[in-house]
């Protein structure tokens, strides 16, 4: 009998640790959703106001009232391109260099570290680096070039965003090019490749849709940084026209203006930004989830 | 032993990981368009010395080489590995064709991973002729660009000893090449094996001695990285000198 109750016991035991993680489970959908709608009714009266054309007025002017998304949309857009397109090749290099070339001993977790040390460093502190030190540099690079020298602006912010989204895009790519079969990798070796061509010929375009995948993800999170934005985009709100152009993205003007938005348009028209940050990271997220989903399942 | 001409000569060769011995005092010469298995218990080191004859260990941490291999009269030990690796082909034991590349793709591999540029034509005779020597070609002739992947393992290794022969190799390596293929695939590989060797030398190792016997015509058997006996594979399996030989053997049959 004593058995049978043991038994019973630890089917109890297992069914409440089931259920508690299921809890677990239901919540994080929870709060999900929690967000979204919450986002949702606080924006709802600018989007009674502004209607659809929030999505593509290009004046941002809270004391007229006029209400128009694009500047920022704009914004967010270019400075995590440029973030991205100057972060690629090194977390690329990077990443081949993790995967392929210091795989394990005492440098690898040197390397490691770091890298994730950089991923740890808390945005404002890449925010006052970049006013410390980049702001006056990209300011004398300005005078130089001919361009007005505001320092502050598009260039400055994409150079840090591009800083900070190594960690993320590198260890990415690191994973999945540690990935890529031996077998494969000896089959390369063994017809007289190099381990350059063995890297470019072969596991690249093994891990390529993988790596891209990363890069989108990185992409995500460019795309929701704030605080280092917002201290170095320079706060403007029309549309940037060169990348050497002040501007704020989605989430810098929420950053700036959310402390002093004290009517209720101009603090719901924040939100509907809000929101519209929200719908665009998330999209970026799915697209490089689906991806790496369907790289697993192909492989 | 009947005088053969020597193709590869290994000389005192020893290979150690860190503090390992691995290999030990190697001398064993290998003969010119014969099939020489190597075999031994899991473990004896028979996958390392054909690895280190293309050079593959050298990737290795730790690893110290020592001894000459001589392919004609050039030491491999000495050469550029890039450069031994063009003369050497290697199959390995799980099919490894590339999977992002067409099976036309794979077969010209060796020339484009080394940035060797052919004209249409070329290629075009490299891989029917490659593709011929490995019993291959009239399977996949009307697929040439599809996917190497959706070939049946059998056939998967099969493109792979192609590949290795587009190269033209003077040494063909075979490491345990049948060990994941079904007995019908495996059979065909064997057979394969005794066609190719009128034009290249092989040299396989593997543990199924039943395989051993039925193509090989030198057998060495390494017991601990040591070279315990090596000759004909009819003297071997008929009459093998050394009690280790003769137990190995025994035990595998009985």
């Amino acid at each position: 009998m004593g058995a049978q109750n043991f038994i019973r016991l630890t089917e109890a035991k297992d069914l409440i640790f089931k259920k508690v993680l299921g809890l677990c489970g239901l919540i994080v959908i929870g709060l999900v959703l929690g967000i979204f709608l919450t986002l949702l009714s606080k924006a709802a009266l600018s989007m009674e106001h502004t209607g659809l054309a929030f999505l593509y007025q290009t004046v941002w002017d809270p004391v007229r009232e006029h209400f128009g998304a694009l500047p920022f949309f704009v914004g967010t857009m270019i400075t995590s391109i440029l973030a991205l397109s100057i972060s690629i090749p090194f977390s690329f290099a990077l990443a081949i260099f993790l995967g392929e070339y210091v795989k394990d001993g005492p440098w690898s977790s040197v390397f490691n570290t770091a890298l994730d040390l950089l991923a740890g460093i808390p945005s404002i502190i890449y925010g006052f680096w970049g006013l410390f030190v980049l702001v006056p540099i990209v300011r004398s690079f300005e005078s130089a070039m001919g361009v007005l020298p505001h320092g502050v602006g598009i260039f400055s912010s994409a150079i840090v965003l591009a800083v900070m989204i190594i960690p993320y895009s590198a260890s990415i790519s690191r994973e999945v090019i540690s990935l890529v079969p031996e077998d494969i990798k000896e089959a390369a070796l063994s017809l007289g490749a190099t381990p350059f061509e063995c890297i470019t010929k072969v596991i690249f375009p093994y891990a390529k849709s993988g790596i891209f995948a990363g890069v989108l993800m990185s992409f995500g999170r460019a795309i929701s940084e704030t605080m280092a934005v917002t201290m170095l985009i320079g706060n403007s709100n029309k549309i940037p026209t060169s990348i050497f152009s002040p501007a704020n993205t989605l989430a810098s003007i929420i950053a700036n203006e959310f402390a002093e938005a004290s009517e209720e348009l101009y603090l719901s028209s924040l939100v509907e930004l809000a929101l519209v940050l929200f719908f665009v990271t998330a999209a970026f997220s799915l697209i490089g989830r689906i991806i790496i989903k369907k790289w697993v399942l192909d492989k | 032993m009947k005088k053969e001409t020597c193709i590869l000569d290994i000389k005192k060769f020893n290979l150690h990981i860190n503090e390992h011995h691995i290999l030990k005092n190697l001398d064993l010469p290998f003969y010119r368009k014969k099939v020489t298995a190597i075999m031994g218990p899991s473990g004896c080191g028979k996958s390392t010395l054909v690895r280190s004859i293309n050079r593959l260990n050298d990737a290795i941490p730790g690893v110290k080489m020592s001894g000459n291999m001589f392919l004609y009269k050039k030491n491999l030990l000495e050469m550029n590995p890039m450069l031994v690796r063009r003369k050497v082909g290697m199959v390995f034991q799980r099919p490894n064709p590339f999977p992002t590349m067409s099976i036309y793709e794979n077969v010209l591999a060796g020339y484009t991973l080394n940035g060797l540029k052919l004209d249409k034509t070329e290629k075009e005779s490299i891989v029917a002729d490659s593709l011929e020597k490995a019993a291959l070609w009239d399977e996949v002739k009307d697929n040439l660009h599809r996917k190497g992947t959706f070939l049946s393992g059998g056939q998967q290794q099969r493109l792979c000893i192609a590949r290795a022969l587009a190269m033209n190799p003077k040494i063909l390596l075979l490491d345990e090449p049948t060990s994941a293929l079904d007995p019908k695939s495996t059979a065909r590989i064997e057979e394969l094996i005794i066609e190719l060797k009128s034009k290249v030398s092989i040299i396989m190792v593997t543990h199924n001695m039943g395989q051993a016997a039925r193509i090989s015509d030198y057998t060495a058997f390494l017991y601990l990285g040591e070279l315990i006996e090596y000759d004909s594979t009819e003297v071997m399996f008929d009459s093998p000198k050394h009690s280790r030989t003769k137990d190995y053997l025994k035990r595998k049959f009985g």
